[in-house]
C-alpha cells in the first residue's frame, strides 16, 4: 500500500500534575482534507501549554492553537491544486510553510485568545463567580496567560512539511526502523526551561519550517511529532530515538490502549510532564492493519464515501439504533416515571457523577481548560457527527465525554435545562462553563458535509 | 507488544552550596550558623525530593578560603546525605570555587536531560581572588546561564555587588544591591528590599536558617518541576522562583537589633 495512513493521537496528563491537581496542558489534534483538485492530505499538530502561574490559561491556548492550525491549513489547501498544471510549484509550499502560515496562525491565534480572554473575565466576573485573580491582567499581557508551542505536520501525496514554534520534536523512522531526529528547538539564550511560544511579540520569526518532497511513491517511512516531555523522559537522545521507533510501531489491536498505556509509563518514569505525539506513515512501513480509521479525528473533512469506518458503521445502524433508541427512550421513562414516586431524581451514572465531583473540586481554571480540550465532541454532538448515546454507554472509559453527552439536548442543539440539567447535579463553576460550551463558539464550527 | 529497552530517567536536579569558609566566618559564630542551618533543612529537602519523584535531588557543596574545595565533590542524594560540617579560616578564593563549579557544569559530566541546577552562594565578605574571571569561567556554561542562581549575604560586610553579579541583573528592576528600602529617600519605605534575584541579607542565624530552608525546600520544589516558559524577557527568571519566607532580621520587617 503507498500513501499515507491515517495519523494516529494519544495524549496523557503527566504523572506530576495529575498528582498536583493541574490540568493537562498539552493539546493534540490530527485531521485529514482535500485540496482543491481533492488530493488528500493529513495534518497533525501537537501543542503544549507552558503552565505554572504566568501561564494561567495555557491548557486553553494549546488546544486553540492546535484546532486552529488544522483550520488555516484546510482553508488554504481548499484554494490550491496539488498536482497538475495548477499546482503551485514545491518552493511556494516551502515559502507558506516557513512564512504564510505562522503568520496567519500567529496573527489568528492572538486574536482567538483575546476574544476567549473577553468572554473568560465576562464569566469570572459574573455575580455569583468567585473573583478572577487574573482579571487585571493588561491587553498586552493576556497572550501570555494562554503561551502555549506548536508543532504541525502537513502530509500531501507528494511532499510533506512542518513547522512550528517551541521545543516540539519531530522523528522520522524508516523502512528499517532507524529513526532520525528531523527537527527540534535549538538551545536559546533563555535559560532554564525556556522555549518559543505562540504568545511571544514575534512568533511568526521564531517557526521553524521543512519540506521533504516525496520521491517514490511506495518509499515507506513514518513521521513522530510529540511535545517535549517524551523527550525529556528519555536518558538520552538514543532511548528517545528508540522509543519513537516503538511508538510508531504500535499494533493495529487496541492502539490507544497500547498508546495511553505506553504514555502513562513514559511520564511517571520519566519527567512527570504531560506527553503528546502524533504520528503516521507513508506506504506499508509495518504492518498492513497498523492504523485503525476509528482513531481519525471525528472532524476530517473527506468525501462520504471515504468516511471512517466509525462513522459508516453508526449510520448503516441508524434505524436499528432508532429502534433501540424508542425502547430505551420508553424504558428511561418508565424509570424516570418510578424515581419521581420514590421521591428520587434520575442523577447521571456514578462515573459521571464522580467526573462531575472531580471537576467541581478540582482547581476553578482547569474546569474551561477541561471541556475546551474536547471542543471536537461539542462541535460533533451539535452538528449531528456524533449522537449521545454512545458517548453515554462508555461512561465508564470517558466520563467526561458521557458528561458532555448528558448535558446536549438534539432538540435545541445545545445545553439542557430545566429538569434534566438539575439531574445532573452541576456546581455553579462547572453549569456555567458548559453553558459556554454549548453557546456558539469561537472558532466556527466546521461546515456540513 | 512489550516495551522497549530504553532508558526512562527522572531529571537529576543538582543543588550546589558554594560556602565561603573565610577566616571572618569564624567570627561571631557564623560558620556555625552555616553549617545548622544546612544540617536543619536537609529533612525539608529530602521531603520535598520524596514528593517530587520526578526529580532526583543531587546535592554538592565547594568551600572557599585561602582555595576553593570540593566539601561534597559527589553528587549525593538527598535522602543519603550527611553534612560534614565546614570549618572557616583563610582567605577568599570566591572566583576560584565558582571554576571549580563551572567544571561540573560541563556535559559530560552534566546530563543531557538534567534540570536548570540551583547554585547557592554564601559569603559574608569580599572575594580575594579574581572574581571576575571565575564568573566569566562559570557563566561561558550553558547550564550555569540555565542555572537558578541565588546569593545569600551573611551581615553587613558581605560584597553585595559580587553577589549580584553571581546572581544577575534583576529583571524587576529592584532596589539596587544592598539598598534598605527608604534609606535612600527616592523608595517608599513600604517597598520591600527583598527579592530572590537580588543577594538575600541573613543578619542572624535566623535568618540564615530560614533562606537555607527556603532555598531547600521552595526553590528546590519549584525547580524539580519546574514549567516551560516563553524564550527572551519574562516576568520570571530561569524557573518561576517561589516568595521569599518573612525574616524576623529583615530591615524592612524588623528594627531588632542586627547581629552580623
Amino acid at each position: 500500500m503507498s500513501g499515507w495512513r491515517p495519523a494516529l493521537q494519544a495524549r496523557r496528563i503527566g504523572a506530576a500534575h495529575q498528582r498536583k491537581g493541574r490540568p493537562c496542558q498539552d493539546a493534540v489534534a490530527v485531521s485529514r482534507y482535500r485540496s482543491r483538485d481533492g488530493q488528500p492530505v493529513q495534518v497533525m499538530a501537537v501543542a503544549d501549554g507552558h503552565g505554572g502561574e504566568h501561564y494561567l490559561l495555557s491548557d486553553v491556548g494549546s488546544a486553540l492553537a492546535c484546532e486552529l492550525a488544522l483550520q488555516v491549513v484546510r482553508e488554504h489547501l481548499g484554494l490550491w491544486d496539488l498536482q497538475g498544471a495548477q499546482a503551485p510549484e514545491l518552493d511556494t509550499w516551502v515559502h507558506w510553510l516557513a512564512s504564510e502560515l505562522p503568520q496567519r496562525i500567529h496573527s489568528r491565534w492572538l486574536a482567538l485568545v483575546r476574544e476567549h480572554w473577553q468572554q473568560h473575565t465576562a464569566l469570572s466576573s459574573a455575580p455569583d463567580q468567585a473573583p478572577c485573580s487574573e482579571a487585571t491582567t493588561p491587553e498586552a499581557e493576556v497572550p501570555r496567560l494562554y503561551g502555549t508551542t506548536l508543532g504541525l505536520v502537513v502530509m500531501a501525496p507528494r511532499w510533506w512539511g512542518y513547522t512550528g514554534v517551541g521545543d516540539w520534536d519531530l522523528v522520522q523512522v524508516g523502512a528499517d526502523g532507524q529513526a532520525a531526529l528531523l527537527s527540534e528547538e535549538l538551545a536559546g539564550d533563555g535559560g532554564g526551561e525556556a522555549t518559543g511560544s505562540l504568545c511571544l511579540e514575534q512568533a511568526a520569526g521564531l517557526f521553524r519550517s521543512g519540506l521533504e518532497p516525496i520521491e517514490h511513491p511506495e518509499a515507506t517511512f513514518g513521521l513522530l511529532l510529540s511535545t517535549d516531555g517524551i523527550r525529556k523522559s528519555c536518558a538520552t537522545d538514543a532511548d528517545f530515538l528508540l522509543l519513537a521507533a516503538h511508538l510508531i510501531a504500535t499494533p493495529a489491536a487496541g492502539a490507544s490502549e497500547v498508546l495511553a498505556a505506553n504514555l502513562d509509563q513514559i511520564t511517571s518514569e520519566g519527567s512527570g510532564d504531560d506527553v503528546s505525539v502524533a504520528m503516521a506513515q507513508h506506504g506499508s512501513l509495518f504492518t498492513p492493519s497498523l492504523f485503525r480509521p476509528s482513531q481519525v479525528s471525528i472532524s476530517e473533512e473527506t468525501p462520504p464515501g471515504e468516511r471512517p469506518i466509525q462513522a459508516r458503521t453508526i449510520r448503516a445502524q441508524k434505524p436499528l439504533l432508532l429502534g433501540a433508541l424508542l425502547v430505551a427512550t420508553a424504558g428511561l421513562g418508565a424509570g424516570w416515571y418510578w424515581l419521581q414516586q420514590s421521591g428520587m431524581a434520575p442523577g447521571p451514572p456514578g462515573a459521571v457523577r464522580r467526573q462531575i465531583n472531580q471537576l467541581c473540586h478540582g482547581p476553578a481554571n482547569a474546569i474551561a481548560g477541561t471541556l475546551s480540550n474536547r471542543r471536537s465532541q461539542f462541535t460533533d454532538l451539535r452538528q449531528g457527527r456524533l449522537t449521545a448515546p454512545p458517548l453515554q454507554d462508555a461512561a465508564d472509559l470517558d466520563p467526561l465525554g458521557a458528561l458532555i453527552a448528558s448535558s446536549f439536548d438534539p432538540a435545541s442543539g445545545g445545553m439542557v435545562q430545566g429538569e434534566a440539567l438539575t439531574a445532573l447535579g452541576l456546581c455553579p463553576l462547572l453549569d456555567a462553563a458548559l453553558q459556554r460550551q454549548w453557546q456558539p463558539p469561537t472558532i466556527p464550527d466546521l461546515p456540513e458535509r | 507488544m512489550p516495551f522497549p529497552n530504553v532508558r526512562l530517567a527522572n531529571r537529576p536536579l543538582h543543588f550546589i552550596y558554594i560556602c565561603d569558609c573565610s577566616g571572618s566566618m569564624a567570627a561571631q559564630g557564623k560558620i556555625q550558623a552555616l553549617n545548622q542551618a544546612i544540617r536543619q533543612s536537609l529533612p525539608g529537602m529530602a521531603e520535598v525530593a520524596r514528593q517530587n519523584p520526578e526529580a532526583r535531588v543531587l546535592v554538592r557543596a565547594v568551600s572557599f578560603a585561602d582555595r576553593a574545595v570540593w566539601h561534597l565533590e559527589q553528587p549525593t542524594e538527598v535522602q543519603q546525605l550527611q553534612w560534614l560540617d565546614l570549618q572557616a579560616g583563610g582567605i577568599t578564593a570566591m572566583g576560584e570555587a565558582l571554576e571549580l563549579v563551572a567544571a561540573v557544569l560541563q556535559s559530560p559530566p552534566m546530563e543531557e536531560r538534567a534540570l536548570p541546577p540551583v547554585l547557592v552562594l554564601i559569603s559574608d565578605g569580599q572575594p580575594t581572588d579574581d572574581f571576575d574571571a571565575g564568573l566569566a569561567r562559570l557563566m561561558r556554561e550553558p547550564w550555569a546561564q540555565k542555572a537558578v542562581r541565588l546569593a545569600i549575604a551573611m551581615g553587613h560586610d558581605a560584597d553585595t555587588e559580587v553577589l549580584q553579579q553571581f546572581i544577575g541583573s534583576d529583571p524587576s528592576g529592584g532596589l539596587p544591591a544592598g539598598e534598605i528600602p527608604g534609606a535612600s529617600g527616592h523608595t517608599p519605605l513600604h517597598r520591600s528590599g527583598r527579592s530572590p534575584r537580588r543577594p538575600l541579607q541573613a543578619s542572624s542565624a535566623t535568618s540564615l536558617a530560614q533562606y537555607i530552608q527556603w532555598a531547600s525546600t521552595a526553590v528546590v520544589g519549584a525547580a524539580s518541576m519546574p514549567a516551560s516558559r516563553m524564550a527572551g524577557p519574562g516576568p520570571q527568571a530561569n524557573i518561576p522562583l517561589p516568595d521569599l519566607p518573612p525574616t524576623l532580621m529583615d530591615p524592612t520587617d524588623d528594627v531588632g537589633p542586627l547581629v552580623w
